[in-house]
């Protein structure tokens, strides 16, 4: 590629953080996708990728006798130190780093040149794996108070929503024309989630542009409408995301927030959650307590405290609370906004849903709260993630907070949730890191006009096909903790809040986080499994032994009694493995490997998909890379790849088991 | 209707079944009505009626209507009224559910609202106005509040008194334990021939089937098996203290390096402080010992015998090691810092104006130190690890006394090198043998006479620490932290021997004073035999002590069946802490990169001998090394542990400190859910494995008919059930304690205790409360 000044450098050193006197010795090569570390170690080869997309900083530090320093910060908390014995190849690996993680163009990024290997068909099953107007329909719309509204074909009124849009009956084209016109970027109220049990709803829109003075009839009319849409309560909250003082400001510009006195049977609320340039800066200041080598418990606490990280999750959570509780115990409908209701609103409006239904805590109902309130309605991935080379000033990380707000009711509901934390991490991963089309561009408009679906592939349908590494095992459907409303103290206090060293240290060899209960509890599990297939074996020997013994040839009286028994917890143990149980939603993956659909044991299927997930999790992230140029591996971001050793594992295991 | 005249006690008294049938005290609530349950050996001392017990700070709808008494061992308030908002209550067999035992009492505080006054009550101390409300603060955190206003003033000045008078001992011979055995060996005196049951012995682990009996190391034989499992050669158990001829804070066996004749021992006690010689406390399998010891406080003497004790020592390793000394003093805080953070961290978790914490939580905590100290002994600890494990060198503790922070870390370098005490049964023979044996001065530092300066909580700081530990390998433990609160807890019930007095010689001088004024027979025994802590039936029924279990533990037993055909369980291959998270570079290629799954630790290369000279330059990074080392492989969890000691990774342990506090409590969420589900999942691989073993084709229902074998709490119940168990409804954070009824902070509604208060900072702060008239 043109960019690339140098694709090879070799005898350059990988630093290792913790100690930096140990540095690997290996050969650095920069391909159109990755930076990509090999070491030379022989027996190991271990390699370190390195998505261009992925990398948020490069530094050039000062030459030593030893070489030339690059730092490498990446947007997923990865550090990189590399020191280049030439100056020279230094500087070429850092001009060309400079172009190659600021892309210009949609077309230079890695979901367009990488590919899973799926054919036409996969790619457009992937793509309506989540289902936004089905999403509708389960939530039970449109019903007697709420209408689809084809008010934005087109985009005709508001370019960074959907076209999709829910809206109430009474709420005309006219009203909605003209509450458009009255809000920022004229993104008027529209339906978030409908809690069906009681008809009230959260809304979402943009600040007013009431000024100090400025009415507008029909946004009155609209809020009106939205009250009326929920018959069990006379009033509607609306919540401004933002400080007090900062919607001030705003009416100085013309914008602000409604006045209680225009509107009727309105009760307003202000809860103060920082804007995106406060949540850079704490962001950044956290990530420097991070890098802090082992620091002492009044470096990281201080540190902690005055990064201000964790008072923003708790301000996000608290809205996300006092909405939750506003739509479940008050019944009263909520109109949530901030500025341009894109990044704030997103936050609070999904932390909420969360709260309140159980059905975005499962794995694909998670999948479609991100496509509902976050891709939908128009949140600026471009600019907040810097896919494209863009104005720094717009960075931020704020889907990162929505994420952690997640992990940390995952910390205080740990049965609560169907997905796990890897889960979490990866998507996060894969915001930045550009290689499935689903987080592309600022808005559905852009998206279409640059025909994402028909040119990229969808991360819900690769999350979905390896789901069995993102299960929470503690999770059980039917549980009553998982049905309903979570329930949080009303004002859960600071020390509720963690930092999340999972996410933010993941990569600190040594710092490594503990064994999680998750981890223990695969192990318990494949434990009870494997007693289970002994139990199972057992019977079936001592079966056959009184089979002989009686000389009986009625051999299939008995065959239903040994799987009648293993049965009784296989149906739970067995949900994180099998792909049986998911055979309902087998429809979408018709390209599953027909050999998976006719294997005639359920155990040695069971048996075989877990060892074969085994490296297909691992490398996960970085597995999918279609990078050609680099013969040592094929890239497969799509089938299972069994390694050859599980290939063998399973064959000797399942000759052992023969022999039984 | 409200008499002035306290009425007469009227008590009822029984004794304690023995372990076998605890269960049936459980079943037996039938407190007659509003009577005390009282121990053989208590007395009512006063009472007063129409008590009203507050359970909010800020409405009295919920408050509990009862009498509120004091004897020589609790305070008991006794009511007909269930308590409000509370789902589950972790019974204790020896105390009701209002009930505070009299050593668990940090400050009583008297109010008069009229005459807006308050008291902080003192021993033998007047009290110019009748009460109309009293507020216990409790060493365990809590806060409870009474209010007079129906009460006989009389009798509700004399109660708060009294509770001010018997909590406040002037002497060691009135703490409860005492009367308590005195009444045992009377009665058992008068049937048959008898040592009272239940009592001196270790007792039993914690229930469910393993009936291990906890060594006390009271006896020659048990310091004798105690060198026999760790397998130290070089090292004998020394009777010459025995009757406690040579220190009266030794235990009366230790063991010492062979070389080193009684003789010379008896000679070289002289030079120590409290005439404490080098203790043994284990041995390594590489040979290197732990040995703990005072400063030799003569000084002409000092090298001579420093030097014959470490070549005693020296000879005693196989390989003939070093001894590396760690001079504790110098390294750690002590223990007034200790205490100065503890003061803290209560004021911060329990007492503070929430308001005030709420921006600034993260540096309040920092504030404390504690956290800080936590690491500071994990930290030390480690770092002798390295030296025990990698370096072949035996370690010497050194401490002024050699009874505080000795212990502490004696303990934890144990905990971290030898799986044994990971057990419920090893953990409690380190306490045995480490705390209780080697003379830490609980009476002192738990300050249970309230008179004391030298009050610290180390032992708090051990079971902080090994919570850390536990917190960072949740399957290398035995117990679960619920264990460890109760332990805590019972460091603050006068029953018990265990943690009541400042040496092994001290309970024997005092028990057998307390005998003879008593007319108790002592025949053969030295001193009294109180009950023990490790007897764990005595508080706690036989289902409610399997909560001590941790569903993650795998022992080594593991029921791993190899009947030859069938192919046996192997581990999880994966290594999921480096996978879990995201993309390892080693597995790059799909390929793990061939490290050693788990490793054998104990066949590290043998290192030569450092130069003790440049010992300390090259040290901390050889240390350095060594973690790093250690850390970048699976934890073998049957082998050494060692604790990650950033600032990230030491974290409150808020069971212990935020069990009370209201807004603290997750319902139906928290750790303990997690806690939940793993108990139905380990218990049912007891029940499949319980089948593997019976080899029958029975019934599946028999197996799950056997639940009274379950080493879980929480059982999974059969088959048909197992996936409509949901959580149940009781479980909260604060699970298995309930903080309703305990008034910090803010309370139910959201008033601030403090405020409540009209701003007084109570909690330990007497001139700020002179005014009394």
């Amino acid at each position: 590629m043109e960019h690339i000044r140098t694709p090879k450098v070799e005898n350059v050193r990988l630093v290792d953080r913790v100690s930096p006197k140990k540095a690997a010795l290996g050969t650095l090569y920069l391909t159109a996708t990755h930076v990509i570390f090999v070491e030379n170690s022989p027996d190991t080869r271990k390699e370190t990728w390195i998505l261009h997309s992925q990398i948020s900083t490069i530094e050039k530090q000062a030459t030593t006798a030893t070489g030339c320093p690059l730092l490498i910060r990446c947007k997923n908390f990865q550090i990189i130190q590399l020191i280049i014995p030439q100056e020279r190849d230094c500087h070429d690996v850092y001009i060309s780093l400079i172009r190659l993680a600021r892309p210009v163009k949609y077309e230079e990024l890695y979901c367009f040149s990488f590919n899973p290997m799926l054919d036409k068909e996969e790619r457009e099953q992937g793509w309506v794996l989540i289902d936004l107007s089905e999403e509708y329909k389960r939530m039970g719309l449109p019903n007697h108070y709420w209408q689809l509204s084809d008010v934005n074909r087109d985009y005709r009124v508001c370019d960074s929503y959907p076209t999709e849009l829910y809206v109430p009956k009474s709420a005309t084209a006219h009203i909605i024309v003209g509450s458009s016109k009255f809000r920022s970027r004229r993104r008027f109220p529209v339906l978030s989630y409908y809690y069906k049990d009681n008809h009230a709803s959260i809304c979402r829109s943009s600040q007013p542009l009431s000024g100090f003075s400025a009415r507008c009839l029909e946004d009155e009319q609209m809020l009106q409408a939205i009250r009326k849409a929920n018959p069990g309560s006379d009033f509607v909250y609306v919540v401004d995301t933002r400080p007090k003082l900062n919607a001030m400001a705003n009416r100085a510009a013309g914008k602000g927030y409604e006045n209680e006195d225009n509107y009727s049977n309105i009760k307003f609320q202000f809860i103060g959650i920082e804007n995106i340039h406060v949540m850079r800066n704490s962001l950044q200041k956290m990530l420097e307590v991070c890098e802090l080598k082992s620091p002492s418990m009044s470096d990281f606490l201080w540190g902690l405290e005055n990064s201000g990280w964790l008072r923003h999750i708790k301000a996000i959570m608290d809205a996300g609370i006092f909405i939750a509780k506003a739509v479940s115990e008050e019944g009263a409908s909520v109109l949530v906004h901030c500025s341009d209701g894109w990044d704030r609103t997103a936050q609070v409006c999904s932390v909420a849903s969360l709260l309140l239904d159980p059905h975005y805590r499962t794995l694909k109902g998670f999948m479609v709260l991100i496509e509902k309130d976050w891709i939908s309605f128009g949140h600026k991935f471009n600019h907040r993630y810097g896919n494209l080379d863009g104005d720094p000033k717009e960075i931020s990380p704020v889907i990162d907070q929505f994420i952690e707000c997640v992990w940390q009711l995952m910390e205080q509901f740990p049965c609560a949730f169907e997905f796990n934390e890897r889960f979490l991490i990866h998507i996060q991963h894969h915001i930045y890191s550009c290689q499935f089309g689903n987080f592309l561009c600022n808005s559905q408009k852009e998206r279409r006009e640059l025909k994402i679906q028909e040119r990229t592939y969808s991360l819900w349908a690769h999350l979905w096909k390896n789901r069995a590494d993102y299960l929470n095992p503690l999770f059980r459907a039917d549980h009553s903790q998982t049905q309903g409303t979570l329930h949080l103290p009303t004002t859960p206090c600071n020390f509720m809040y963690k930092f999340w060293s999972g996410m933010y240290n993941r990569f600190e060899k040594g710092m490594q986080p503990r064994q999680s209960v998750t981890d223990y509890l695969m192990a318990v599990k494949e434990e009870t499994q494997q007693l289970e297939e002994e139990l199972e074996a057992l019977e079936e020997r001592l079966e056959k032994i009184q089979n002989v013994q009686l000389n009986c040839t009625k051999v299939k009286s008995k065959q239903s009694e040994p799987s009648k028994h293993s049965g009784f917890s296989t149906s739970d143990n067995s949900i994180a493995n099998t792909p049986q149980d998911y055979s309902g939603n087998m429809k979408s993956f018709p390209s599953r490997s027909p050999s998976q659909g006719d294997e005639d044991s359920a155990l040695i299927l069971t048996q075989d998909n877990l060892k074969s997930s085994d490296p297909d999790l691992s490398a996960n992230s970085d597995q999918e890379s279609g990078v050609e140029d680099l013969s040592c591996r094929s890239p497969s971001g799509g089938e299972h790849a069994p390694s050859e050793d599980s290939g063998k594992d399973r064959d000797s295991d399942e000759a052992v088991f023969l022999t039984a | 209707m409200f008499s002035l005249k306290p009425p007469k006690p009227t008590f009822r008294s029984y004794l304690l079944p023995p372990p076998q049938t605890d269960d049936k005290i459980n079943s037996e609530p039938k407190i007659k009505k509003l009577e005390p349950v009282l121990l053989p050996g208590e007395i009512v001392v006063n009472e007063v009626n129409f008590v009203r017990k507050c359970i909010a700070t800020d409405t009295s709808q919920y408050d509990l209507w009862g009498k509120l008494i004091c004897s020589n061992f609790k305070i008991s308030f006794i009511t007909d009224d269930p308590m409000p908002l509370q789902k589950f209550h972790y019974r204790n067999l020896l105390l009701g559910e209002h009930d505070v035992p009299l050593t668990c009492i940090e400050q009583i505080v008297t109010v008069n609202d009229h005459k807006r006054k308050q008291k902080v009550l003192g021993p033998n101390q007047k009290l110019k106005f009748n009460p109309t409300e009293l507020i216990i603060y409790c060493k365990d955190f809590r806060i409870v509040r009474f209010r007079f206003d129906e009460s006989g003033p009389e009798s509700a000045k004399k109660v708060c008194l009294a509770i001010a008078h018997y909590s406040q001992p002037t002497d060691l011979q009135l703490l409860f334990a005492f009367e308590y055995v005195g009444k045992k060996y009377h009665n058992s005196a008068n049937k048959i021939n008898g040592i009272p049951s239940g009592d001196g012995g270790g007792g039993n682990g914690a229930g469910g089937g393993s009936s291990q009996k906890t060594p006390l190391f009271e006896t020659y034989s048990d310091w004798d098996r105690e060198i026999k499992r760790t397998g130290a050669s070089g090292w004998r158990v020394c009777s010459i203290n025995e009757g406690y001829m040579i220190s009266t804070c030794l235990p009366e066996y230790i063991v010492v390096p062979s070389s080193l004749a009684d003789q010379d021992l008896k000679i070289f006690s002289h030079s120590f402080i409290g005439r404490r010689m080098p203790l043994w406390c284990w041995s390594h399998s590489n040979g290197s010992a732990l040995v703990r010891m005072a400063l030799i406080k003569d000084v002409l003497q000092q090298r001579k015998i420093d030097q014959r004790i470490c070549n005693a020592i020296t000879k005693s390793h196989p390989q003939r090691s070093d001894v590396y000394k760690s001079d504790l003093d110098k390294t750690l805080p002590n223990i007034q810092e200790v205490q100065a953070a503890f003061v803290k961290l209560k004021q911060l978790c329990v007492n503070e104006p929430f308001e005030e914490t709420e921006e600034k939580w993260l540096s309040s905590l920092e504030n404390t130190r504690w956290l800080e100290y936590v690491r500071a002994f994990l930290k030390h600890s480690a770092e002798l690890v390295y030296m025990l494990e990698s370096k072949h060198l035996s370690v010497v503790l050194q401490e002024e006394e050699g009874r505080d922070l000795s212990c502490c870390v004696a303990s934890l370098v144990q905990v971290m090198l030898d799986p044994y005490f990971r057990t419920i049964t090893g953990f409690q023979s380190l306490i045995q043998k480490e705390w209780v044996m080697a003379g830490y001065q609980f009476l002192d530092r738990c300050n249970h006479l309230k008179r004391s300066e030298k009050e610290s909580p180390l032992f708090l700081l051990f079971l902080d620490a090994t919570w850390q530990l536990l917190e960072q390998y949740p399957a290398a433990f035995e117990f679960s932290e619920t264990y460890l609160a109760v332990l805590y807890d019972s460091t603050r019930i006068s029953l018990f021997g265990t943690f009541l007095f400042n040496s092994p010689h001290q309970r024997v001088k005092q028990s057998t004073e307390f005998a003879i004024s008593k007319n108790i027979q002592l025949g053969d025994e030295k001193g009294l035999k109180f009950p023990s802590v490790w007897d764990w039936s005595l508080q706690f029924t036989a289902k409610d002590r399997t909560l001590f279990h941790n569903p993650f533990y795998i022992g080594k037993s593991t029921p791993c069946i190899q009947n030859g055909s069938v192919k046996s369980f192997k581990r999880t291959k994966k290594s999921y802490s480096s996978t879990l998270r995201g993309m390892p570079s080693a597995l790059k290629n799909g390929i793990i990169s061939d490290q050693e799954l788990l490793p054998r630790r104990n066949s590290l290369i043998l290192k030569p001998k450092p130069d003790p000279a440049q010992q300390t330059d090259s040290q901390n990074s050889d240390t350095e090394q060594y973690f790093r080392e250690w850390f970048s492989k699976p934890a073998n969890l049957h082998g050494v542990i060692l604790p990650r000691v950033s600032g990230t990774h030491i974290k409150l342990w808020k069971l212990c400190y935020f069990r009370w506090v209201p807004e603290a409590q997750i319902s139906l969420g928290g750790s303990i859910t997690a806690f939940h589900k793993l108990s139905l999942l380990a218990d049912e691989v007891d029940v499949l494995s319980r089948m593997l073993r019976q080899q029958r084709s029975g019934p599946l229902e028999a197996c799950y008919g056997e639940l009274g074998q379950s080493r879980m709490y929480f059982n999974a119940s059969g088959p048909h059930h197992t996936d409509t168990s949901g959580t149940p409804e009781f479980l909260s954070s604060s699970f298995p304690f309930s903080p309703v009824g305990n008034l910090c902070r803010r309370s139910i509604l959201g008033t601030p205790l403090s405020k409540f208060l009209s701003g007084a900072k109570i909690w330990l702060s007497t001139e700020t409360l002179a005014n009394e008239d």
